[in-house]
């Protein structure tokens, strides 16, 4: 029943790119991106579950650290363009072009 | 019985997943986030592993989830409409279908699979200074996101 537990992976996994591509908000774009390394952590545990070898905290701890960077560069940007009054739309950002 | 918790944790987080891009406002977007992370960590627990789902627990929900909802989502922002659905359903089963493909083996139980499962395995624990490495970098961009930012406002603000 483990299988299960990969399938929802990639499910999510699926969710998360289709998010990305999907979505207008940056923020969601942002939430997104947090889904697909949930499920990819979920997929890791899963087969750690079922090999029994290797060292899944490793994974984890980078999955867990990209997580929380993303979030913090996430409320930077998100003060930055509510201070510059620009709106969330990704096709209407004007303020990052170079 | 353990099919049923199973399944039951499946639907919860496959519906707390499709939450987030349903919701209009962000802050429901962000507790529909958050909610996949305590199922998740359940799911961990489910397989065995209750130190990992603790520690995601702590890391996952108590900092990273707190932060968005003070940081983000406290505004209330409900933008009209953020995800295309009919975009965002294809692309789900097509991105499905592709990833889940070359997996059917090892749901089988094929033995080709299993050499994918060890193997995975075997480059974390191999690789896993890169890993560590990129962790370091992206921490340092984040923080020097931060410090670019109030530098820019500091100028601003003169």
């Amino acid at each position: 029943m483990i299988e299960i537990f990969m399938v929802l992976g990639f499910a999510l996994f699926a969710m998360g790119i289709s998010g990305v591509a999907a979505s207008r908000n940056f923020i969601i774009m942002v939430l997104s991106i947090e889904v697909v390394l949930v499920a990819s952590s979920l997929v890791g545990v899963s087969m750690f579950s079922v090999s029994g070898s290797g060292n899944i905290i490793l994974l984890l701890l980078s999955i867990w650290g990209i997580a929380s960077s993303e979030i913090i560069a996430l409320v930077a940007i998100y003060r930055y363009l509510q201070r510059a009054e620009e709106s969330m739309d990704v096709t209407k950002m004007s303020k990052f072009k170079g | 019985m353990y099919e049923y918790i199973f399944g039951i944790i499946a639907v919860v987080e496959i519906a707390s997943a499709t939450g987030i891009f349903l919701f209009r406002d962000v802050m429901h977007s962000a507790l529909a986030l958050a909610i996949m992370f305590l199922v998740n960590s359940a799911a961990f627990m489910a397989l065995g592993e209750p130190l990992l789902a603790i520690i995601q627990l702590f890391i996952l929900v108590g900092g990273v989830a707190t932060y968005l909802f003070v940081g983000v989502a406290s505004d209330h922002q409900s933008e009209r409409r953020h995800t295309n659905f009919a975009a965002f359903s294809i692309l789900s089963i097509l991105v499905f279908a592709f990833v889940a493909y070359p997996y059917i083996g090892y749901f089988t139980g094929s033995p080709s699979a299993q050499l994918t499962a060890s193997s995975i395995s075997a480059e974390f624990s191999s690789g896993y200074q890169l890993l560590y490495v990129l962790v370091i970098l992206l921490f340092g961009s984040a923080l020097g996101s931060i410090l670019l930012l109030k530098s820019a406002g500091e100028k601003r603000r003169v």
